[in-house]
């Protein structure tokens, strides 16, 4: 029976929700994509150029058990024959320790089976983490495992051994000697190890003319820019998100991809708790960018306008508080109107300018990265005069002064030149990231001899003359300061996999010693401690995470106002044509991520777009040029030109095309080769994060792009439900609005559970749909990976997944949506319609609710996913993981199945954990498991905390404490399923005063 | 020739079948491999009497009994026939830092997630599933470890159930004070042993 497409019911009178403009139109490819679970096709192999492309990313080491007999395989017991101290077979062990990303560093705390670290969680301790993660983070356990990593240093492609390598660094370090170190040049990354900085600083006092430049394609350098230009120095500016009641981000993702995002994450979801802090006192946020970004969609009013003309914006912001009586001083005369603000642009940042001067003390002023070092300056000067500074802002010493990319680029000079005979590049992969006016890659040619340090034989690596493979931060001694300053004891979780060794360790070569890296690492911390009591620390900063009390001091700090009105001054005018932006990519980051299989097929949070980049353009430029999804255009700027596919992106600014950073590396490994567009061509130095004068030319070419963007759709029934503070101090009850249904009566006997009765809540209201969750429950279930063509098939395995609904006024174009994000995963249904249609039995429902799946009595009918109204079971249509390389295997959690070809899966509620707890409390003599005790991987890597699980019958426990809500609801009640997954709506605070804007 | 090539061979597939499939035979019932240390539990368990959680030291605390460390033999052998031929395999490991493959005999499925911890805390002795140890000089599997045969139990756990401290003896009729509730409910001490029979219990 097919069913038809319901005509979706707007939820409130002139909204609507859509998936994508596919949906909002009606288009009969999405109608088509609607009718069937699974698309045409999806149960065939891939073909082609895909099939080879699939086997070799299966790794292709299928082992064959072949015809074994009717026995069972012998198989052995190895126990040790020394048993290390603590290992318990069988028990995972738990280590703390940092990564560091982003320009800050997160604490974490690893899971060890065995001494195989399989999963990364965050360290409640660490002020960074608070006990979260982000899919990064979440991901780079694969990355250890990467059976693509070198394995040796290399000289032109040689194997050589790290005897000889040590070898040539002590003879640079020698030679260099006899210079001065004139000739030598080392290439770092934006590093926070005071270990590295320490070395470095004696290398520059031993060798003073031996260049040190320091490079990140991602860096933080115009944010310190501006702080020098205001404040005269280089100071960090710490926010604290959960006191500010008024926030005004101004091209900055502050939820996931700015300053310390974990942190900000969770002050913004305190300030979001309409329970506790009543109506009035939730927070508001306003957020001004070109590309939309989950900062955007978690905000109540976004202005979507081209970056470029953001500074005019802060402007406007600034000369409007003026007017309304903040001081400004010296700046005020700066602050005349130089190009005038469109009607609704002027109408927001009048009433930002309103909400901030009435709140003085409780409003923050954020700029993004991207945007220029005079902005950042007037935003720090805003946050001052508003009285903010100490409140919701602080600042700290920078970790190191910034170099600017113009820095690379005089170095690749200088490589051209013949001034440099030996270049150290530290990580980073410049051949690939530096920018087009460097010539990097050419440069690096001039270069007699080019050693890099790096995991992989990269970009860098395959052109350097030397190679030298560098350990995961999972493997190393090491040590990190986080954005505020705390310092973190980096202790590896297994020894280097392929022998690397790390930064510290190849310039304490290049200083003609050759300590180890945990030798270096304590010689840093020593510095002023007692020998007994140094012990002492040192073990409870390892065990703990962090070294007590390490966080930098408030630095007090004086605005300069006649430095930053000069710099307003210089501020290059806006152009009319059309821009390019350059962002971190929600898969790759930078590049760095790119071989790593779990965030290549992770769905971008706003596009949904997985294996690749495209360009978003707004849907006004696609009509103008007509362009559809995946049709490729030639961008062409500052004399450079790319050919990529667009992305219609509803809410993407106008003449401004957003592009991501990090894909179309040549040297990356069996899951990256071949995967997106490399957008550096377009990036100079001297537009770095945004380049204006773009033309873009429809080829007439198209490829697919893989997205999940309308699989599964929901067929436009009021799901993530929504409101404003309003809204819901006149009817708190708005969510539980439910269709008109017929009296909800069982064909089944109702159950009754009196043990436990697990529940999961999802709070919409503090969900970003940052990702984290689809990443942590990949790593926690043994979820494999199916490429884009499987993808595109919509065969993609995550149990856990985000939907993201665009609003809008319905029956506008999809302009100017807002957006939402819910997450869905198996409901685990009382009445569970999948259980009904089973054949053999393999799902059921257990006594504690849990809707169990047996996959080893599973058959594959594929019934129960044809009858589950949310979509959430998911079919291993091939085998996805016997091809799983032998260290690929090493991540594994042992606690969880692997699936093999031909069986249903879904979400379990983490029943292993579910189980651990529960034999844990039996053990301890207890009859039932305590309200925390289990905790769901999704729910554990949130960083706003927005999923709470726990046994719905222990009435005092966090979630049933959440069920009493008047903002609960449940999904599609109205079909009797009796789902163990509720939601509580998300709840807007818009300014009254702009009403219909 | 239809009872040449039709009957006969479908008549010997299912007397086949039913003899192999009927019994116990393809659960490996009497599966007792030779191990590379010709370790006797007959002698360690039974005749010295040393406690099974000497070596298995986990059984109380991991999933996992485990095979105890080629340190737990030495810590004996070192002063105990350290001249044995039998034992040169244990001390050549424990002297090259190479460890010993000893042969699985109690071997569950993958998607089997049993834990010896959790049973040893409800009261189910060792000797329930693994028999008499303490007569085996080469341990062969006694219990079929079917599905079938851990539902048996999980339906009707008081007749395996035994004080917690005397779980380690080997002799199968320890006096047990637990006293069964009604189907697949069983008190021991006062505790309730409710052993799960769903799913999820023990697949994941």
């Amino acid at each position: 029976m097919k069913r038809a497409l319901h005509v979706y019911s707007p939820q409130a009178p002139g909204q609507a929700h859509w998936r994508s403009l596919g949906e909002l139109h009606g288009s009969a490819a999405f109608a088509g994509q609607a009718e069937r679970e699974f698309p045409e096709g999806a149960s065939e192999a891939p073909s082609g150029f895909g099939r080879r492309r699939f086997i070799s990313l299966m790794g292709a080491s299928l082992a064959l058990g072949g015809l074994v007999g009717c026995r069972r395989p012998e198989e052995t017991i190895v126990p040790y024959t020394r048993a290390p101290e603590e290992v318990i077979p069988g028990r995972p062990l738990y280590f703390a320790t940092a990564l560091p990303m982003l320009g800050t560093a997160f604490g974490l705390i690893v899971e060890s089976h065995e001494g195989r670290p399989t999963k990364i969680e965050g360290n409640p301790r660490h002020p960074e983490s608070l006990g979260a993660t982000s899919a990064f983070l979440q991901a780079s356990v694969l990355d250890l495992y990467d059976p693509d990593r070198s394995d040796s240093p290399r000289q032109g492609g040689e194997k050589r051994t790290w005897d000889e390598a040590a070898a040539l660094l002590r003879r640079v370090g020698e030679e260099a000697k006899s210079t001065k170190g004139r000739g030598l040049a080392i290439l770092t990354e934006a590093h926070r190890s005071p270990t590295l900085a320490r070395l470095l600083g004696e290398l520059q006092s031993t060798l003073p003319e031996a260049r040190l430049v320091r490079y990140e394609p991602l860096g933080r350098d115009e944010a310190l820019e501006g702080a020098r230009l205001v404040f005269g120095r280089f100071l960090e500016t710490a926010l604290d998100v959960a006191k500010a009641k008024v926030l005004v981000t101004l091209d900055s993702d502050l939820l996931v991809a700015e300053g310390s995002p974990l942190k900000q994450a969770r002050g913004f979801a305190a300030g979001r708790d309409i329970e506790s802090l009543g109506a009035a006192g939730m927070s508001r946020l306003y957020a001004v960018e070109s590309a939309f970004s989950i900062t955007g969609a978690a905000a109540d009013h976004r202005l979507r306008i081209a970056r470029h003309l953001v500074p005019r914006v802060a402007l406007a912001l600034a000369r409007e508080l003026a007017r309304l009586g903040v001081d400004l001083g010296e700046l005020t005369p700066a602050l005349e109107p130089t190009a005038a603000l469109d009607a609704r642009a002027a109408r927001l940042v009048k009433a930002m300018a309103a909400d901030l001067a009435s709140r003085r003390g409780e409003g923050l002023v954020v700029a993004g990265r991207g945007q220029p070092a005079a902005v950042h300056a007037v935003v720090q000067t805003l946050n001052h005069a508003l009285g903010n500074v100490g409140k919701t802002v602080r600042y700290v010493a920078a970790f190191e002064a910034p170099a600017g990319p113009a820095r690379v680029v005089e170095l690749a000079r200088a490589m051209r030149a013949g001034e440099v005979d030996t270049l150290l590049i530290l990580g980073g992969n410049p051949v690939y990231d530096a920018p087009a006016d460097s010539h990097f890659a050419a440069a690096l040619g001039q270069v007699k001899r080019s050693i890099h340090l790096a995991t992989h034989v990269d970009d860098t690596g395959a052109r350097a003359t030397w190679h030298l493979n560098r350990a995961h931060a999972l493997e190393s001694w090491g040590d990190l300061r986080a954005e505020e300053g705390t310092a973190s004891i980096v202790q590896p979780l297994i020894a280097p996999i392929f022998g690397g060794r790390t930064d510290c360790e190849v310039i304490d070569l290049l200083l003609g010693r050759g300590r180890k890296a945990h030798e270096l690492v304590r010689a840093t911390w020593q510095s002023g401690v007692a020998a007994l009591d140094f012990d002492k620390t040192f073990r409870r900063a390892l065990h703990d995470g962090l070294w007590a009390g390490s966080a930098s001091p408030a630095e007090e700090a004086r605005p300069r106002l006649h430095e930053v009105a000069a710099a307003i001054k210089a501020l290059p005018a806006p152009s009319e044509g059309v821009e390019i932006t350059f962002s971190s990519d929600p898969h790759v980051l930078d590049g760095r991520f790119a071989n790593n299989g779990w965030l290549q097929e992770l769905p971008c949070p706003m596009h949904k777009l997985t294996w690749g980049n495209a360009a978003a353009i707004s849907p006004a430029m696609a009509r103008e040029h007509g362009l559809a999804d995946g049709d490729i255009v030639t961008l062409a700027a500052s004399g450079a030109e790319i050919r990529i596919p667009v992305l219609i992106a509803p809410g993407q600014a106008e003449r401004s095309i957003a592009l991501t950073l990090g894909y179309g590396r040549t040297h990356v490994g069996r899951v990256g080769t071949g995967v997106g567009v490399d957008v550096t061509p377009l990036r100079a130095s001297t537009a770095f994060n945004v380049v204006t004068g773009v033309t873009l030319t429809k080829t007439g070419e198209h490829v697919e792009l893989a997205r999940t963007q309308e699989h599964f759709a929901m067929e436009g029934r009021n799901l993530a439900r929504e409101g404003t503070a309003g809204e819901f101090t006149r009817e708190p009850e708005f969510a539980k609005e439910a269709p008109e249904h017929p009296p909800l009566l069982s064909l089944w006997k109702e159950r009754t559970h009196d043990g436990h009765a697990w529940g999961l809540n999802i709070d919409l209201n503090t969900c970003i749909g940052c990702n984290a969750c689809v990443t942590a429950c990949q790593a926690e279930n043994n979820i494999p990976i199916v490429g884009a063509e499987g993808v595109a098939g919509t065969r993609e395995m995550h149990w856990l997944r985000i939907d993201r609904y665009f609003t809008g006024p319905a029956g506008a174009e999809a302009d100017e949506p807002a957006s939402i994000a819910q997450p869905t995963m198996c409901s685990h249904c009382e009445n569970a319609p999948c259980e009904q249609v089973c054949p053999v039995g393999a799902t059921s429902t257990s006594p504690e609710g849990l809707n169990d799946m047996a996959y080893n009595r599973c058959i594959g009918t594929k019934y129960c996913a044809n009858n589950c109204p949310f979509k959430v079971r998911r079919f291993n249509f091939l085998d996805y993981t016997s091809g799983i390389t032998e260290i690929g295997k090493m991540q594994i959690n042992p606690d969880v199945t692997v699936r093999s070809r031909g069986v249903m899966e879904k979400c379990t509620f983490c029943v292993q954990r579910i189980n651990h707890a529960k034999i844990d409390a039996k053990k301890e003599g207890q009859d039932r498991v305590k309200d925390g005790a289990v905790v769901t991987a999704c729910q554990q890597a949130c960083p706003t905390q927005a999923i709470r699980f726990g046994d719905l019958n222990d009435h005092a426990s966090k979630v049933a404490r959440r069920l009493s809500s008047p903002r609960m609801y449940r999904l599609l009640e109205e079909l009797n399923i009796k789902p163990r997954v509720s939601y509580l709506a998300r709840i807007k605070n818009p300014n009254p005063a702009l009403e219909g804007a | 020739m239809v009872i040449a090539f039709g009957l006969v061979p479908i008549a010997a597939a299912a007397g086949g079948g039913l003899y192999y499939y009927g019994g116990n035979k393809h659960l490996e019932v009497g599966y007792s491999p030779e191990q590379p240390v010709a370790y006797s539990h007959k002698l360690h368990a039974g005749d010295l009497g040393i406690d099974c959680r000497y070596c298995h030291s986990n059984v109380e605390r991991s999933a996992k009994a485990s095979v105890p460390p080629t340190e737990t033999c030495m810590s004996c052998h070192a002063k105990v026939r350290t001249d044995s031929l039998k034992l040169l395999p244990v001390r050549e490991s424990f002297a090259n830092d190479r460890p010993i493959p000893w042969i699985r005999v109690h071997n569950l499925p993958d998607y089997a997630y049993f834990d010896h911890s959790a049973h040893t805390s409800a009261g189910v002795g060792c000797v329930s599933c693994h028999g008499r140890v303490d007569q085996m000089p080469q341990v062969k599997q006694t219990q079929p470890l079917s599905m079938g045969s851990c539902l048996d139990c999980h339906r009707d756990p008081a007749p395996s159930l035994r004080e917690p401290s005397l779980i380690t003896r080997m002799d199968l009729d320890v006096k047990s004070s637990a006293v069964s509730l009604g189907t697949g409910v069983a008190s021991l001490n006062g505790r309730t042993v409710k052993p799960p029979v769903h799913c999820s219990g023990c697949h994941r």
